[in-house]
């Protein structure tokens, strides 16, 4: 059995390869969507400032009265852009990576690329986790 | 240059140990994200069963914030979710089935699923950018009428 599998091990055989590539160009596709998407939110969080504060403080009264709040909301709203920004990075890195490690038939190149396809995950799964805490505790 | 091309067959990139490592790793965490999924499209619909409104007052306004979600929206929400997530959970099963077993059909299987999962994830993202653009423009046409 244990000869068998040093025979044949796994391979990157051409279904693989092609489902792989598959899988980063939409990968590809998706990471640059999000680059592109909080780069936009950003914008429209920082050109559209005042309005935005004027309309939470119809929401909640005494909005105004906290100080500089709005430049709190802004500093938010960049740090949840750089977290989700970072998510796009290892996505993106770990699409690029494998592409190239088919193409050019690399395994060092491969093996990069899925470690940065498992960082992806990795951090997705804590942000999932976070997000699953958040919401537990807000029922209560 | 053919002498390249032999070189370079179809079985020259191998799923070696580092990349077992690197996928059964994957798997682990993508487990996590479905379970930690399905545990919030629970949390969802409690939620959205137990709607709760809140009204504050201000300035003798009464400004009505809805807590709770539609159940409609929650429900479509959740199928779709569930849907993505079913992928997900398929590319993690295969996948370290495929890696553990050593059996290259159900690591194809694997990242064939990792391939809808992205393709669904865009196409819904592609959706969601043409409403949005649509609203805004919908929004402009508005404003420039008034």
């Amino acid at each position: 059995m244990e000869e068998n599998q040093s025979i044949l091990e796994l391979q990157v055989d051409q279904t693989a390869s092609k489902n792989l590539s598959d899988a980063t160009r939409w990968a590809k596709f998706l990471s640059v969507t999000g680059f592109v998407c909080m780069a936009l939110m950003v914008i429209f969080f920082i050109a559209m400032q005042s309005q935005i504060i004027s309309l939470l403080s119809q929401v909640v009264p005494g909005f105004t009265d906290l100080g500089n709040l709005g430049g709190v909301l802004i500093a938010v709203i960049i740090i949840a852009a750089g977290i989700v920004c970072l998510l796009m990075y290892f996505l993106f890195k770990g699409s690029i990576l494998i592409k190239k490690g088919i193409e050019t038939k690399s395994q060092e190149t491969f093996n990069n690329g899925l470690a940065s396809l498992k960082a992806y995950f990795i951090m997705y799964g804590i942000l999932a986790i976070v997000g699953l805490i958040s919401n537990l505790v807000s029922i209560f | 240059m053919e002498q390249q091309d032999t070189g370079n067959s179809l079985f020259d990139l191998s799923i070696d140990e580092t990349a077992k490592d690197h996928l059964r790793r994957i798997c682990s965490w993508t487990m996590v994200i479905v379970i930690t999924a399905v545990i919030g499209y629970v949390v969802a619909i409690i939620k959205a069963l137990m709607p709760k409104t809140q009204v504050i007052q201000s300035e003798g306004f009464g400004v009505s914030v809805g807590a709770g979600q539609n159940l409609g929206s929650v429900i479509f929400g959740i199928i779709i979710g569930l849907l993505i997530n079913y992928f997900l959970y398929q590319f993690a099963n295969l996948t370290k089935k495929g890696v553990n077993g050593m059996s290259q059909t159900d690591l194809n299987t694997g990242f064939y699923n990792l391939k809808i999962y992205f393709v669904i994830i865009s196409i819904m993202v592609i959706i969601a950018l043409a409403i949005v653009l649509l609203a805004f423009l919908a929004i402009g046409a508005n404003a420039r009428v008034k």
